[in-house]
């Protein structure tokens, strides 16, 4: 098991009030798994990943990863935010390094990383140029790699595709799972898009309205084989879809 | 345009339809410029003003960007010193002159001190609003690596605020003038601020008019050399 969260609380402290965003979230992750992490909106799904990626503090509860509680920011743990967030004053290749500039770690053997990465996932013709020339597809990759580079062992993905259009979204979320599989890492993606977690996971979880509690976990071993695309087609699918649906409990008035 | 200005403006003072005694002209001028510099006292009034412009603008610009990092560093400091700043910012900085008089004597410090008090507290203000309004994902991004406060600025906050540094100084270009001839109309014996009032004083319009020329001249030379200074910075650093 690679990481481990118990009986996790968030409480915000407002001038006026405090406001319980996360309460009593228990789950764990196995190395080289691609979990996602559904839940309707404002759920706390992105105050779960800021407190897993060492920015909060849980006010109760413990995280441990490989058996080592977490306490900070770790170099073990990257994070992929809903925008890539490239930098317009350095070029693809600077962006990449920038995570290795701060940690210190740009030496020969990483750099060397940085170009095998770039010129396997289609972005070494324009390492030199400036980020405002990629496509949207591009940019993201550029932000995985930048956070693949620093070698962190599990990786946390804010909705990165949110900002792209439908067709762009679909291709590049399993391109961006395929490296993750490809580089052995362990992901956890939050994502409003069922469908899209049905097609990029082993495993789902379900987080309820707020305070968010997980309140149900679907492992996705019966679509293992099976490539993302192909996944739609799949008899279980439709049912699998409904009853995460339904989970989420979602009404529009 | 300005060439029709000019050739307007020498029509019609010497048709006499406006009084060349009180608004001069064009050769007039360029007259008064001759006589000054055959006498040796061009070059000393421009270079007088223009030390003190310089000066005034590099200690201006250079103490306001650091005195903005040191707020940035510090929210602490920048709550308690904010509102002074805004205050001060307020407050009409002629109204100063008589106490930089007093308290530096009437020389150039009074003259810098004058400048300063014009460009300073703008600087502080415009260069600390840039760095508080620094992405915050952006800073997320940074922390989530590690970063510390150092790299924060050095790899975000000061790249990211590179065009809007490069804006403050073309503004204190301007206001530097402002205030090296104002803190001349008050104190000096030499420089373009001080022909200007020297000119009025004994009505000699010709070299009121020369001078706001030549002042004219080095206003643009300055603003030319900040505007290619933004030129390097942008292709350099990619702004948009």
């Amino acid at each position: 098991m690679l990481l481990e969260v118990k009986d996790v609380g968030f409480v915000y402290q407002t001038p006026e009030r405090e406001k319980e965003a996360l309460k009593d979230v228990s789950f764990t992750i196995g190395q080289g798994e691609f979990v996602s992490l559904v839940g309707p909106s404002g759920c706390g799904k992105s105050t779960l990943l800021a407190v897993l990626a060492g920015l909060d503090r849980p006010t109760s509860g413990v995280i441990r990863l490989e058996g080592q509680e977490l306490l900070s920011v770790s170099p073990a743990i990257g994070y992929m935010l809903q925008k890539d967030h490239l930098f317009p004053w350095r070029s693809v290749r600077a962006n990449i390094e920038l995570g290795l500039e701060i940690q210190k770690k740009k030496d020969y053997a990483h750099i060397k990383a940085a170009e095998r990465l770039m010129k396997c996932y289609g972005l070494w013709e324009v390492a030199d140029m400036p980020p405002g020339q990629l496509s949207g597809g591009m940019r993201q990759r550029c932000a995985l790699i930048r956070t693949l580079i620093t070698d962190p062992e599990f990786l946390l993905l804010d909705e990165p595709f949110s900002a792209l259009d439908y067709q762009t979204r679909k291709a590049v979320s399993v391109d961006i799972r395929s490296i993750i599989k490809q580089e052995k890492k362990t992901a956890l993606l939050v994502t409003h898009d069922i469908s899209e977690s049905i097609m990029l996971s082993d495993k789902i979880m379900v987080m309820s309205h707020a305070p968010g509690r997980i309140i149900a976990i679907h492992d996705l071993s019966v679509f293992r084989d099976i490539p993302p695309m192909e996944r739609m087609e799949h008899t279980e699918y439709q049912s699998l879809l409904k009853q995460i649906w339904k989970e989420l409990d979602i009404h529009y008035t | 345009m300005l060439v029709l200005f000019i050739a307007l403006w020498e029509i019609l003072t010497a048709q006499r339809v406006i009084d060349p005694f009180i608004f001069s002209s064009p050769s007039r001028v360029l007259k008064t410029l001759s006589n000054l510099s055959e006498n040796g006292e061009l070059w000393k009034h421009i270079s007088t003003s223009l030390i003190e412009t310089v000066s005034g603008f590099s200690i201006g610009t250079a103490s306001g960007i650091l005195i903005a990092v040191i707020l940035w560093w510090s929210p602490f400091l920048s709550g308690v010193l904010e509102p002074h700043l805004i205050v001060l910012n307020a407050l009409p900085k002629t109204a100063l002159g008589p106490i930089f008089i007093v308290c530096m004597g009437a020389g150039t410090g009074s003259i810098i001190a004058m400048t300063l008090a014009i460009s300073l507290i703008v600087t502080i203000l415009n260069v600390l609003n840039g760095f508080l309004q620094t992405d915050m994902e952006k800073v997320r991004l940074l922390r989530i690596f590690g970063a510390g406060k150092v790299q924060i600025f050095t790899k975000l906050v000061l790249p990211a605020n590179l065009s809007a540094i490069v804006n403050v100084m073309k503004v204190n270009i301007g206001l530097s003038w402002v205030g090296v001839i104002t803190g001349e109309f008050l104190v000096s014996k030499a420089g373009l601020g001080y022909l200007i009032v020297y000119g009025s004083q004994v009505f000699k319009m010709d070299l009121v008019m020369a001078s706001v020329l030549i002042l004219a001249v080095f206003a643009l030379i300055m603003h030319l050399a900040i505007v290619m200074l933004e030129h390097f910075v942008r292709r350099h650093f990619d702004l948009k």
